[in-house]
């Protein structure tokens, strides 16, 4: 695929991915400030578990993780919000950044389920025992299936645990189905449905043996959908008082020294009910609760500065950037009118932005050989130094590529090789994008490397492969993702020849067809207008059907007469540049 | 509000410590609100005993009785004229007027007439009070005000219990609680906060659950 074509093609992607708003989207992820309980204020509200401070989302979650995984303590939560406040993306979110720190990784199970899940199971038993069999089922599942990455001492720990408990005959069909989960779970949950033991008890034990071997793993469960067990009043007292009892037995085993942690999620009305009807539980956890907000506007401001700027930093060379941005500029959505939450906002703004996506950026970008010729520049040097080692012996050499690459299909920006004695020994690709780097970027060039059977580890003197990407910015999340699959970052900035990039307008000045009402109260200020309150509220409801562009127009709206002062005052503020249309 | 105590007090100085009795009584628990209500229908000759307003109240709060006569003997809205014997205020009729039109109180057991026609008077006396009882002034302005500030306390004490969940129907019904506003302008009002992009609301299970917009 051509440079262009694929570049429009990524950002489509991207854009597409916003548009669904589901669950935690990466490249537009934002820190949400998080406040202690009962400011009164629009904000998302939490205390730390650790009671150290915490002023985001990411302080709030690594605290938990902190405190569970390299602490020890049990780490109960409620996360409740309304639908599309980001319930959903804070769980996957939390997932991770457990994936990205290979001591969480590779020393935990991390179940994600839901309550709907576990009440479609088959079976007539209570709803205690259908709870325990399904995270159990999870549980073994994560530890024993072939695909397992947790440590060989404890997949063998878990066998032997599953062994002693359900006989020699049973675990060896049991282990037949160690690459299928179906046919593990259920199979699994067959053989415990038909054991009379406690299964809370049997849920606790093998967490103390697993510890027993490597005391740091940490059993994680991060259960959604609470709202589940709502449709049945009976399931609902069972779950409360199961919940309760699980908080008890947790902060009693070894004075709430336990490495496990549950996350449960639900729509407000649901956690609240869930926690206030039974006071005992409401009191265990009426401090561990994570109330999200829908949003506020200054996140809904931040996800908008984040797209839009990979917008232009990817087109500002194409032709018609200039009557694009001004487009781009000019989408209006008025928070609790046009949306009511993020998810909300990102599907209704992401389409507005694919529209004219789809309609501008036909033409070439100038400016993207400027910038690939300028990255092929950087990786060479860098592969200099990360092969010094070897650059100092007159048999090896580099040899650089100096356009684009194909290999296995796949058009690498840059491909530089190591000679030795004119044979090749090790090579380095690279991937240069003129925008924010996106996980799309990465999961793109991550699977050519694969397919051309990049070799990132040196061993017995043999010169490791090597693979950059090169952008103007990457989030510290992806960055860190980028380190573990041996991905070398280079921060380059965009080179704008353009002309025509630059947006003319004072950022002071208000737009009466965006400005919100605050800022639509000033510009009616000192016009001598009387109920100006009234006048801002008749703006905002006539500009929802069209846009202004001059003020003869605004006049007759508002019912200002034509040779009233204050439509001269408002003249004067148009030639004071203090609003504009 | 304050143009019903007006009605009854022309000398200034009464006129100003009535107006604080009406805006402290304006808020009835519900349990004060039936005591006032039952002394009022069952009054034969202008007044009642209370052991028989005591034995029209609901079994679960008979025994608080004398409390609820204590409570609204001193805010002025029942008066012992004659001893063991008790009947309605002016300022009596006023706030159970208001907060009959206010409450969401319903009965479980049938009524005798004199309960249905002191409630058809009262209608009576309603309809032709609506200017004087509702301050119909309030305009948009210290509505929002009002309105935000009770939003902020209600969101204060929910996020200390736990989970925050503001109904509209609980909130309005707060806020007429401690305004005197009628449904009609407070609902104009919420729609013109929803259209102007102040706040929004989500569907909740029970109810729309209201958030400020920042």
């Amino acid at each position: 695929m051509p440079e262009d074509a694929r570049k429009k093609f990524n950002m489509r992607d991207f854009l597409q991915q916003v548009k669904q708003g589901l669950g935690f989207i990466q490249d537009i992820w934002i820190e949400r400030e998080v406040k202690f309980p009962g400011t009164g204020e629009q904000y998302t509200e939490a205390k730390s578990h650790s009671t150290r401070s915490i002023t985001n989302v990411t302080e709030m979650l690594n605290d938990d993780l902190k405190y569970c995984f390299n602490e020890g303590f049990f780490t109960f939560r409620f996360i409740a919000a309304v639908a599309g406040s980001g319930k959903t993306a804070l769980l996957e979110y939390l997932v991770t950044l457990i994936e990205v720190e290979p001591s969480y990784s590779n020393h935990s199970v991390v179940a994600r389920l839901t309550f709907s899940d576990l009440l479609s199971q088959s079976g007539s038993q209570s709803f205690g025992v259908k709870f325990y069999s399904y995270i159990l089922t999870e549980t073994f599942w994560l530890l024993i299936k072939d695909s397992s990455n947790v440590p060989p001492m404890i997949k063998d720990e878990a066998e032997n645990f599953l062994k002693r408990f359900l006989g020699n005959e049973r675990f060896s069909s049991l282990k037949s189905d160690s690459e299928f989960k179906m046919g593990f779970t259920n199979r699994l949950n067959g053989y415990l449905a038909e054991k009379q033991v406690n299964f809370e008890d049997f849920f606790f034990q093998i967490i103390n043996k697993i510890s027993e071997r490597d005391s740091s793993f940490t059993f994680v469960y991060l259960i959604d959908e609470l709202d589940a067990l709502h449709q049945d009043g009976g399931n609902l007292e069972n779950a409360r008082s199961l919940v309760r009892a699980l908080i008890n037995k947790a902060s009693r085993s070894n004075r709430g020294r336990i490495r496990l942690m549950f996350y449960m999620v639900g729509i407000s009305d649901d956690v609240k009910n869930f926690i206030t009807e039974n006071d005992a539980l409401r009191t265990r956890v009426f401090d561990s609760i994570i109330m999200l907000v829908p949003y506020r506007k200054d996140e809904a401001d931040a996800i908008k500065k984040r797209i839009t700027s990979r917008i232009k930093d990817a087109y500002s060379g194409c032709q018609d950037f200039s009557e694009a941005w001004n487009k781009i500029e000019n989408i209006r959505l008025d928070p609790g009118v046009d949306f009511s939450n993020l998810r909300e906002f990102c599907k209704e703004y992401a389409s507005r932005l694919l529209e004219i996506h789809e309609n501008y950026f036909k033409t070439f970008d100038r400016d993207f050989n400027i910038y690939e010729e300028q990255s092929r520049q950087k990786i060479e040097v860098q592969c200099r130094i990360e092969w010094r080692d070897y650059l100092r012996r007159s048999e090896y050499q580099i040899a650089v590529e100096t356009t684009t690459a194909t290999m296995e299909g796949h058009a690498f920006d840059c491909y530089i090789k190591l000679l030795r004695r004119g044979g090749l020994i090790a090579r380095a690709f690279g991937e240069a994008k003129n925008c924010e780097l996106l996980r799309g970027h990465l999961d793109t060039f991550d699977k050519w490397l694969h397919d051309v059977e990049f070799q990132p580890s040196s061993s017995d003197g043999h010169p490791p492969d090597l693979a950059f990407m090169v952008a103007p910015s990457c989030s510290p999340l992806l960055k860190r993702m980028l380190e573990l699959k041996s991905i070398h970052f280079i921060q380059s900035d965009k080179i704008v020849f353009s002309p025509d990039t630059e947006i003319p307008r004072d950022i002071s000045t208000i737009n009466i067809n965006t400005a919100d009402q605050d800022n639509l109260m000033k510009v009616f200020q000192g016009t001598g207008l009387r109920n100006q309150s009234a006048i801002v509220n008749k703006l905002i409801e006539t500009r929802r059907n069209k846009t202004y562009s001059n003020l003869d127009e605004l006049a007759i709206d508002l019912g200002i007469r034509p040779a009233a002062n204050a439509k001269e005052k408002l003249r004067m503020k148009i030639e004071r540049g203090e609003f504009c249309f | 509000m304050i143009y019903a105590a007006r009605q009854y007090d022309t000398d200034s100085s009464i006129n100003l410590f009535s107006n604080t009795i009406v805006k402290f009584m304006s808020q009835l628990s519900t349990e004060q609100l039936l005591y006032l209500f039952y002394t009022s229908a069952y009054s034969g000759d202008n007044s009642i005993t209370k052991g028989d307003v005591k034995s029209h109240l609901p079994k679960d709060i008979q025994e608080k009785a004398e409390s609820l006569y204590d409570s609204l003997l001193r805010q002025q809205l029942i008066e012992s004229p004659k001893k063991s014997r008790i009947s309605v205020t002016k300022n009596g009729e006023e706030a159970l007027l208001k907060n009959l039109l206010a409450t969401d109180y319903k009965f479980t057991s049938s009524k005798g007439p004199k309960v249905l026609n002191t409630l058809l008077s009262l209608l009576k006396s309603a309809s032709s009070n609506i200017p004087t009882l509702f301050n119909e002034d309030m305009d948009f302005d210290t509505f929002v005000v009002k309105f935000k500030s009770i939003y902020i306390e209600e969101r204060k004490l929910q996020a200390k219990q736990g989970v925050v969940v503001i109904q509209r129907r609980d909130i309005c019904r707060k806020f007429r609680e401690q305004n005197s506003i009628s449904e009609e302008i407070l609902n104009q009002y919420f729609h013109q906060l929803q259209s102007t992009g102040q706040i929004f609301t989500a569907i909740g299970r029970d109810d729309e659950i209201i958030n400020w917009v920042e």
